[in-house]
């Protein structure tokens, strides 16, 4: 019992020190722990690519039973043109993303749904895609994200002054 | 007891409920994986040896199903159907069976739905983890797919002899890491997480139940530290024990890492009893693809009173694609038990592999 007790004491003394670490305001953010005794850490599989899982089905990325309709629709997108969803606006200069566009505003640059179909290409990185899910919830990330996006529109504006003015 | 009964069937009421009251379904899933982790076992027990071709329960061979349902922006329900098929249970084993074990175990693991929120937490129902599994079991150090604070997976099965040959017990009935009901047929909540720290409940079989409380953080430019203990409490018809355990595990950014874990049960039936206990500290460094580590664990009066039990062990682990991992480790054991003198060391070593597909 005495053993147990002072081996109790150590951890009372390691939590007591993480504690300590975390008031002094150390950099720091709470994690995901996955137990990896009993399984292996979220990755790739040998056979089952990068994820490590076989998608049977999956309404976001696809699969390999994709619903017909899925397919048949984003065939026809390609064919018109129209996958990339993104529209440049030449009155205000801004560049709209896929979320929140109305179908008048689909009127589609070259440039842009190439813009659009490589962000595509790199979605399909999943580790990628998920370190970027996750940088973006942090406050610094965020703030990083939305400086990015106010330059792409003053860079946009900046182009459509100097057409303006040819 | 009724209590519980009318807690579990309104909470089953609720989840049929916001299943049909919420929105389709925005996005879908529907995944297969798992992993095969082979490996040789051999093992001495001071009289004789043996080599035996295993399925390392440390992480047996496993395969699952698993899908889930996006409704609006807030709500998740899921799947797991998740068996392990098992062809010689590393821990199955003694000295002299020439034999396999059996033919194949094919065994449950999880069959659950959950209902999640993003404010309100997750609720489980079927057969899956209680809230105390893996309570004793948290390891930041790398190499515990071969030595982790669950020491009996490596080689459970072999008994302690005497020097005459005369059989005491199997190392799996002298030690045990107190790591709660593993998994069970229950239903089971999860609180959101506040910062680094949830909570967990479960109801089960036998008007069992336990609680636990789980933490981790990682600091800049220092490292990862993560926890989890537990408690449930006594004199319930299927587990008539109190208990309670914790592990604590600290990743240093050099590699270095720490980690400890201790646990007791108090046996209310049984008059005369001492409390079983156990300890296990491990000390391990992890670089690239490399992790090694040392442990040492004890575990005092877990079979009978008077009995102590001690274990150090080396592993090594190296994954050298993410997919894979190749691992080797050794342990020693030893047992002191009242009145029962000459009891042989056993040692035991195991190399193997982890697939995972």
């Amino acid at each position: 019992m005495h053993y147990f007790q002072t081996t109790l004491n150590k951890f009372l003394w390691i939590g007591l020190a993480a504690a300590i670490l975390m008031s002094c305001g150390a950099k720091g953010k709470p994690y995901d722990y996955q137990p990896t005794a009993d399984e292996m850490k979220e990755g790739p599989g040998v056979f089952t690519g990068e994820e490590g899982e076989f998608t049977i089905y999956d309404s976001k990325k696809g699969g390999s039973f994709r619903k017909n309709h899925e397919e048949k629709s984003k065939e026809a997108s390609a064919e018109t043109g129209k996958e990339a969803p993104v529209s440049s606006d030449t009155a205000s200069g801004t560049t709209k993303v896929a979320a929140g566009q109305t179908s008048k505003e689909a009127q589609v640059t070259p440039e842009a749904a190439k813009e659009f179909q490589e962000f595509q290409e790199w979605k399909k990185e999943q580790k990628e895609f998920r370190e970027f899910q996750e940088w973006k919830k942090t406050s610094k990330g965020a703030a990083e994200y939305k400086e990015f996006l106010e330059w792409k529109e003053w860079k946009s504006y900046q182009e459509w002054k100097k057409r303006q003015g040819q | 007891m009724k209590k519980f009964s009318r807690l579990g069937i309104f909470a089953l009421t609720m989840a049929i409920t916001i299943l049909l009251i919420l929105p389709s379904a925005q996005a879908v899933d529907f995944k297969i994986s798992g992993h095969i982790n082979r490996a040789v076992l051999w093992a001495d027990n001071g009289n004789d040896n043996d080599t035996f071709f295993v399925d390392n329960e440390n992480s047996n061979s496993r395969w699952r199903f698993t899908g889930s349902n996006d409704f609006g922006e807030a709500w998740t329900v899921g799947i797991t159907w998740e068996v392990e098929m098992e062809s010689n249970s590393s821990d199955d084993f003694d000295i002299g069976d020439n034999n396999d074990t059996s033919d194949v175990s094919f065994t449950e693991r999880k069959i659950e739905f959950y209902v999640q929120h993003k404010t309100f937490g997750k609720l489980y129902m079927g057969q899956g983890d209680t809230a105390s599994n893996s309570t004793s079991e948290v390891d930041l150090s790398g190499t515990d797919v071969v030595e982790y604070s669950d020491i009996v997976d490596m080689a459970g099965g072999i008994n302690f002899r005497t020097g005459d040959d005369v059989i005491v017990a199997t190392i799996g009935s002298v030690y045990s890491n107190y790591d709660g009901f593993s998994r069970r047929d229950r239903i089971r909540y999860d609180t959101p997480k506040f910062g680094p720290v949830y909570f967990s409940a479960s109801y089960m079989n036998g008007q069992t139940w336990d609680t636990a409380g789980r933490f981790s953080y990682e600091w800049e430019g220092i490292g990862k530290l993560a926890a989890a203990a537990h408690y449930t409490g006594a004199e319930t018809q299927r587990d008539n024990f109190s208990q309670y355990s914790g592990s604590i595990s600290f990743l240093h950014s050099s590699g270095f890492n720490i980690t400890g874990a201790a646990g007791t049960r108090d046996f209310n039936d049984e008059p005369g009893r001492d409390d079983g206990m156990f300890y296990y500290g491990k000390l391990g460094f992890r670089r690239g693809i490399h992790a090694v580590s040392v442990d040492y664990g004890r575990a005092e009066d877990v079979d009978q009173n008077g009995d102590d039990f001690d274990t150090i062990g080396l592993a090594y682990v190296i994954n050298p694609w993410e997919s894979i991992q190749f691992y080797g480790g050794y342990r020693y054991h030893t047992l002191d038990r009242r009145g029962v003198n000459n009891i042989e060391d056993i040692s035991a070593v195991m190399i193997g592999g982890r697939v995972k597909f």
